[in-house]
Protein backbone atom coordinates (compact mmCIF):
# COMPACT_ATOMS: atom_id res chain seq x y z
CA UNK A 1 0.00 0.00 0.00
CA UNK A 2 0.95 3.23 -1.07
CA UNK A 3 2.22 5.74 1.68
CA UNK A 4 0.07 8.93 2.04
CA UNK A 5 2.72 11.00 3.25
CA UNK A 6 5.24 10.39 0.16
CA UNK A 7 4.60 12.12 -3.11
CA UNK A 8 1.81 10.91 -5.21
CA UNK A 9 2.76 8.60 -8.28
CA UNK A 10 2.69 10.37 -11.55
CA UNK A 11 0.90 8.44 -14.33
CA UNK A 12 1.05 9.46 -17.89
CA UNK A 13 -0.35 11.98 -19.72
CA UNK A 14 -2.91 9.82 -22.40
CA UNK A 15 -5.96 9.94 -20.16
CA UNK A 16 -5.91 13.76 -20.09
CA UNK A 17 -6.00 14.16 -23.78
CA UNK A 18 -7.82 11.21 -24.11
CA UNK A 19 -11.27 13.40 -22.04
CA UNK A 20 -9.52 17.09 -23.75
CA UNK A 21 -10.32 15.11 -27.09
CA UNK A 22 -13.90 13.65 -26.73
CA UNK A 23 -14.78 17.50 -25.25
CA UNK A 24 -13.46 19.24 -28.46
CA UNK A 25 -15.05 17.22 -30.52
CA UNK A 26 -18.44 17.62 -28.19
CA UNK A 27 -18.28 21.20 -27.88
CA UNK A 28 -17.85 21.53 -31.86
CA UNK A 29 -20.77 20.07 -32.38
CA UNK A 30 -22.85 21.61 -29.68
CA UNK A 31 -21.68 25.10 -30.95
CA UNK A 32 -22.46 24.32 -34.43
CA UNK A 33 -26.04 23.02 -33.67
CA UNK A 34 -26.10 25.74 -31.02
CA UNK A 35 -24.96 28.77 -33.68
CA UNK A 36 -26.58 27.21 -36.68
CA UNK A 37 -29.23 24.81 -36.30
CA UNK A 38 -31.38 25.89 -33.42
CA UNK A 39 -33.92 28.77 -34.12
CA UNK A 40 -34.21 32.42 -32.76
CA UNK A 41 -35.56 32.23 -29.47
CA UNK A 42 -38.78 34.78 -29.32
CA UNK A 43 -37.68 37.59 -26.71
CA UNK A 44 -34.08 37.78 -27.07
CA UNK A 45 -33.54 36.83 -30.95
CA UNK A 46 -29.87 35.33 -31.86
CA UNK A 47 -28.63 36.89 -28.80
CA UNK A 48 -29.66 33.74 -26.48
CA UNK A 49 -27.14 31.51 -28.43
CA UNK A 50 -24.64 33.10 -26.30
CA UNK A 51 -26.27 30.55 -23.53
CA UNK A 52 -24.71 27.87 -25.11
CA UNK A 53 -21.71 28.65 -23.62
CA UNK A 54 -22.40 30.38 -20.82
CA UNK A 55 -24.76 28.02 -19.37
CA UNK A 56 -22.33 25.06 -19.41
CA UNK A 57 -19.14 27.01 -18.17
CA UNK A 58 -21.86 28.01 -15.12
CA UNK A 59 -22.19 24.38 -14.49
CA UNK A 60 -18.69 22.50 -14.68
CA UNK A 61 -17.24 25.99 -12.89
CA UNK A 62 -19.66 25.01 -10.06
CA UNK A 63 -18.69 21.44 -10.44
CA UNK A 64 -15.08 22.35 -10.89
CA UNK A 65 -14.94 23.63 -7.50
CA UNK A 66 -17.20 21.32 -5.67
CA UNK A 67 -14.76 18.50 -6.98
CA UNK A 68 -11.85 21.10 -5.31
CA UNK A 69 -13.70 20.94 -2.20
CA UNK A 70 -14.22 17.15 -2.10
CA UNK A 71 -10.54 17.11 -2.96
CA UNK A 72 -9.19 19.76 0.71
CA UNK A 73 -12.01 17.49 2.22
CA UNK A 74 -9.71 14.73 1.34
CA UNK A 75 -6.54 15.72 2.13
CA UNK A 76 -7.23 17.20 5.55
CA UNK A 77 -8.97 13.89 6.29
CA UNK A 78 -6.08 11.23 4.51
CA UNK A 79 -2.95 13.51 4.18
CA UNK A 80 -2.23 11.56 1.39
CA UNK A 81 -0.43 14.45 -0.99
CA UNK A 82 -2.30 12.98 -4.63
CA UNK A 83 -5.73 14.69 -3.22
CA UNK A 84 -3.09 17.84 -2.86
CA UNK A 85 -2.25 17.59 -6.22
CA UNK A 86 -5.99 17.25 -7.52
CA UNK A 87 -7.31 20.08 -5.12
CA UNK A 88 -4.74 22.91 -6.82
CA UNK A 89 -5.40 21.30 -10.34
CA UNK A 90 -9.38 22.20 -9.60
CA UNK A 91 -8.78 25.19 -8.03
CA UNK A 92 -7.19 26.55 -11.24
CA UNK A 93 -9.29 25.17 -13.55
CA UNK A 94 -12.10 26.39 -11.95
CA UNK A 95 -10.66 30.02 -11.44
CA UNK A 96 -10.14 30.02 -15.26
CA UNK A 97 -13.79 28.92 -16.08
CA UNK A 98 -15.20 31.39 -13.08
CA UNK A 99 -13.47 34.45 -15.11
CA UNK A 100 -14.72 32.84 -18.57
CA UNK A 101 -17.81 32.76 -17.36
CA UNK A 102 -17.93 36.40 -15.84
CA UNK A 103 -16.82 37.76 -19.31
CA UNK A 104 -19.33 35.81 -21.40
CA UNK A 105 -21.96 36.98 -18.73
CA UNK A 106 -21.13 40.61 -19.35
CA UNK A 107 -21.18 40.27 -23.04
CA UNK A 108 -24.64 39.19 -22.99
CA UNK A 109 -25.93 41.82 -20.20
CA UNK A 110 -24.46 44.41 -22.65
CA UNK A 111 -27.79 43.66 -25.15
CA UNK A 112 -30.30 42.37 -22.88
CA UNK A 113 -29.92 44.50 -19.75
CA UNK A 114 -27.96 47.40 -21.54
CA UNK A 115 -24.90 47.42 -18.93
CA UNK A 116 -21.62 45.53 -19.11
CA UNK A 117 -21.84 44.91 -15.21
CA UNK A 118 -24.27 45.45 -12.72
CA UNK A 119 -23.74 44.58 -8.74
CA UNK A 120 -27.00 41.78 -9.15
CA UNK A 121 -26.85 39.26 -6.42
CA UNK A 122 -26.30 36.67 -8.87
CA UNK A 123 -23.04 38.37 -10.32
CA UNK A 124 -22.22 40.05 -7.25
CA UNK A 125 -22.03 36.42 -5.44
CA UNK A 126 -20.35 35.01 -8.71
CA UNK A 127 -17.21 38.07 -8.20
CA UNK A 128 -16.80 37.06 -4.89
CA UNK A 129 -16.48 33.18 -5.77
CA UNK A 130 -14.07 34.03 -8.55
CA UNK A 131 -11.90 36.27 -6.13
CA UNK A 132 -12.01 33.88 -3.51
CA UNK A 133 -10.48 30.99 -5.13
CA UNK A 134 -7.83 33.30 -6.68
CA UNK A 135 -6.85 34.27 -3.25
CA UNK A 136 -6.11 30.31 -2.72
CA UNK A 137 -4.07 30.40 -5.83
CA UNK A 138 -2.20 32.94 -4.56
CA UNK A 139 -2.28 31.50 -0.97
CA UNK A 140 -0.36 28.36 -2.59
CA UNK A 141 2.19 30.57 -4.32
CA UNK A 142 2.97 32.70 -1.09
CA UNK A 143 3.37 28.91 1.26
CA UNK A 144 7.28 27.05 0.35
CA UNK A 145 5.95 24.25 2.57
CA UNK A 146 3.93 21.55 1.11
CA UNK A 147 2.16 20.10 4.07
CA UNK A 148 1.30 23.70 5.18
CA UNK A 149 0.43 24.85 1.75
CA UNK A 150 -1.86 21.83 1.18
CA UNK A 151 -3.27 22.35 4.65
CA UNK A 152 -4.15 26.01 4.72
CA UNK A 153 -5.31 26.14 0.96
CA UNK A 154 -7.71 22.82 1.48
CA UNK A 155 -9.05 24.97 4.85
CA UNK A 156 -9.12 27.77 2.82
CA UNK A 157 -11.58 26.08 0.06
CA UNK A 158 -13.72 24.71 2.43
CA UNK A 159 -14.26 28.21 3.52
CA UNK A 160 -14.66 29.42 -0.16
CA UNK A 161 -16.91 26.98 -0.69
CA UNK A 162 -19.76 28.05 1.12
CA UNK A 163 -19.69 30.75 -1.73
CA UNK A 164 -20.83 28.48 -4.24
CA UNK A 165 -24.55 27.06 -3.18
CA UNK A 166 -25.10 30.82 -2.86
CA UNK A 167 -24.25 31.59 -6.09
CA UNK A 168 -26.85 28.47 -7.10
CA UNK A 169 -29.75 29.95 -5.16
CA UNK A 170 -29.23 33.40 -5.23
CA UNK A 171 -31.58 34.02 -8.42
CA UNK A 172 -34.23 32.29 -6.26
CA UNK A 173 -33.34 34.17 -2.92
CA UNK A 174 -33.27 37.45 -3.95
CA UNK A 175 -34.76 39.73 -6.25
CA UNK A 176 -32.16 39.24 -9.27
CA UNK A 177 -31.94 40.97 -13.48
CA UNK A 178 -30.74 37.19 -13.81
CA UNK A 179 -33.31 34.76 -15.15
CA UNK A 180 -33.49 31.77 -12.90
CA UNK A 181 -32.47 28.11 -13.21
CA UNK A 182 -34.80 25.94 -16.41
CA UNK A 183 -35.09 22.22 -16.82
CA UNK A 184 -36.17 20.27 -19.51
CA UNK A 185 -39.74 21.34 -18.68
CA UNK A 186 -39.40 24.65 -19.03
CA UNK A 187 -37.18 24.48 -22.04
CA UNK A 188 -37.97 23.20 -25.97
CA UNK A 189 -36.10 19.85 -26.86
CA UNK A 190 -34.73 22.11 -29.89
CA UNK A 191 -32.79 24.27 -27.49
CA UNK A 192 -32.30 21.31 -25.01
CA UNK A 193 -29.92 19.34 -27.32
CA UNK A 194 -26.79 21.52 -28.01
CA UNK A 195 -26.90 23.06 -24.93
CA UNK A 196 -26.83 19.42 -23.16
CA UNK A 197 -24.12 18.69 -25.76
CA UNK A 198 -22.03 21.31 -25.00
CA UNK A 199 -22.08 21.07 -21.47
CA UNK A 200 -20.71 17.25 -21.90
CA UNK A 201 -18.45 18.86 -23.85
CA UNK A 202 -17.14 21.02 -21.66
CA UNK A 203 -17.32 18.69 -18.47
CA UNK A 204 -14.92 16.14 -20.68
CA UNK A 205 -12.58 18.84 -21.90
CA UNK A 206 -12.33 20.66 -18.14
CA UNK A 207 -12.25 16.63 -16.83
CA UNK A 208 -8.69 16.31 -19.40
CA UNK A 209 -7.86 19.94 -18.07
CA UNK A 210 -7.68 18.90 -14.53
CA UNK A 211 -6.27 15.19 -14.96
CA UNK A 212 -3.14 16.81 -16.90
CA UNK A 213 -2.84 20.15 -13.99
CA UNK A 214 -3.07 17.44 -11.62
CA UNK A 215 0.44 15.71 -13.29
CA UNK A 216 2.01 18.64 -13.20
CA UNK A 217 1.29 19.34 -9.39
CA UNK A 218 2.17 15.65 -8.54
CA UNK A 219 5.26 16.14 -10.55
CA UNK A 220 6.23 19.60 -8.64
CA UNK A 221 5.41 17.66 -5.53
CA UNK A 222 8.13 14.93 -6.20
CA UNK A 223 10.24 17.49 -6.77
CA UNK A 224 9.68 19.22 -3.21
CA UNK A 225 9.55 16.56 -1.29
CA UNK A 226 12.29 14.30 -2.51
CA UNK A 227 15.29 13.89 0.08
CA UNK A 228 17.92 16.13 -0.11
CA UNK A 229 21.06 15.21 -1.32
CA UNK A 230 23.58 14.35 0.90
CA UNK A 231 26.66 16.94 1.14
CA UNK A 232 29.21 16.73 -1.68
CA UNK A 233 32.63 14.66 -0.22
CA UNK A 234 35.49 17.52 0.20
CA UNK A 235 37.62 16.73 -2.71
CA UNK A 236 41.18 16.12 -2.11
CA UNK A 237 44.02 18.14 -3.81
CA UNK A 238 45.57 16.35 -6.73
CA UNK A 239 49.36 15.04 -6.12
CA UNK A 240 48.49 13.60 -2.85
CA UNK A 241 49.95 14.75 0.79
CA UNK A 242 52.10 17.14 0.96
CA UNK B 1 -39.28 54.13 -32.22
CA UNK B 2 -41.54 52.22 -29.37
CA UNK B 3 -40.12 49.22 -27.27
CA UNK B 4 -40.81 46.34 -28.35
CA UNK B 5 -39.00 44.14 -26.07
CA UNK B 6 -37.23 42.00 -28.66
CA UNK B 7 -33.80 41.87 -28.89
CA UNK B 8 -32.98 42.44 -32.47
CA UNK B 9 -29.64 42.06 -34.00
CA UNK B 10 -26.84 41.41 -31.84
CA UNK B 11 -24.62 38.64 -33.72
CA UNK B 12 -21.57 40.47 -32.61
CA UNK B 13 -21.73 39.70 -29.27
CA UNK B 14 -22.37 36.42 -30.11
CA UNK B 15 -19.76 35.85 -31.78
CA UNK B 16 -17.48 37.86 -29.61
CA UNK B 17 -18.84 35.42 -26.58
CA UNK B 18 -17.26 32.47 -28.65
CA UNK B 19 -14.50 34.13 -29.90
CA UNK B 20 -12.99 35.07 -25.86
CA UNK B 21 -13.85 31.35 -25.31
CA UNK B 22 -11.88 29.78 -27.91
CA UNK B 23 -8.91 32.38 -26.92
CA UNK B 24 -9.09 31.86 -23.33
CA UNK B 25 -9.66 27.61 -23.64
CA UNK B 26 -6.96 27.44 -25.94
CA UNK B 27 -4.56 29.85 -24.30
CA UNK B 28 -5.15 28.04 -21.02
CA UNK B 29 -4.66 24.67 -22.78
CA UNK B 30 -1.76 25.60 -24.01
CA UNK B 31 0.03 26.77 -21.09
CA UNK B 32 -1.09 23.52 -19.42
CA UNK B 33 0.58 21.24 -21.94
CA UNK B 34 3.79 23.18 -21.77
CA UNK B 35 3.92 23.65 -17.87
CA UNK B 36 3.46 19.63 -18.03
CA UNK B 37 6.28 19.06 -20.93
CA UNK B 38 8.67 21.66 -18.65
CA UNK B 39 7.93 19.62 -15.59
CA UNK B 40 8.11 16.05 -17.13
CA UNK B 41 12.14 17.64 -18.40
CA UNK B 42 12.62 18.58 -15.10
CA UNK B 43 11.97 15.54 -13.46
CA UNK B 44 13.80 13.60 -16.44
CA UNK B 45 17.03 15.99 -15.85
CA UNK B 46 16.65 15.48 -12.08
CA UNK B 47 16.71 11.41 -12.18
CA UNK B 48 19.49 11.44 -14.25
CA UNK B 49 21.68 13.47 -12.65
CA UNK B 50 25.34 12.25 -11.51
CA UNK B 51 25.15 10.47 -8.11
CA UNK B 52 27.33 12.38 -5.30
CA UNK B 53 29.94 9.95 -4.45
Amino acid sequence: MADPSRPPPVPGPGAGFAFMGLGALLLAAGSYLGLFVAPRESYMGDVYRIMYAHVPTAWNTMLAFTFAFGAALAFLLTANFKWDARHEAAVEVGVVMAGLLCLQGSIWARPTWGVWWDWDPRLTTTAVMFFAFVGILALRRFVEDPARRATWSAVATIIAYADVPIVYYSVRWWNSLHQMQSSPETVSAVFVIPLRTNAFGVLFFMTGLITLRTRIASLRLRQEMAPPLPEPAPVLASGGAR
Amino acid sequence: MTPTGVVTGGWEYVIAAYVVSLVILVSYTASVVLRYRAEVRRAFRASRSPEVP
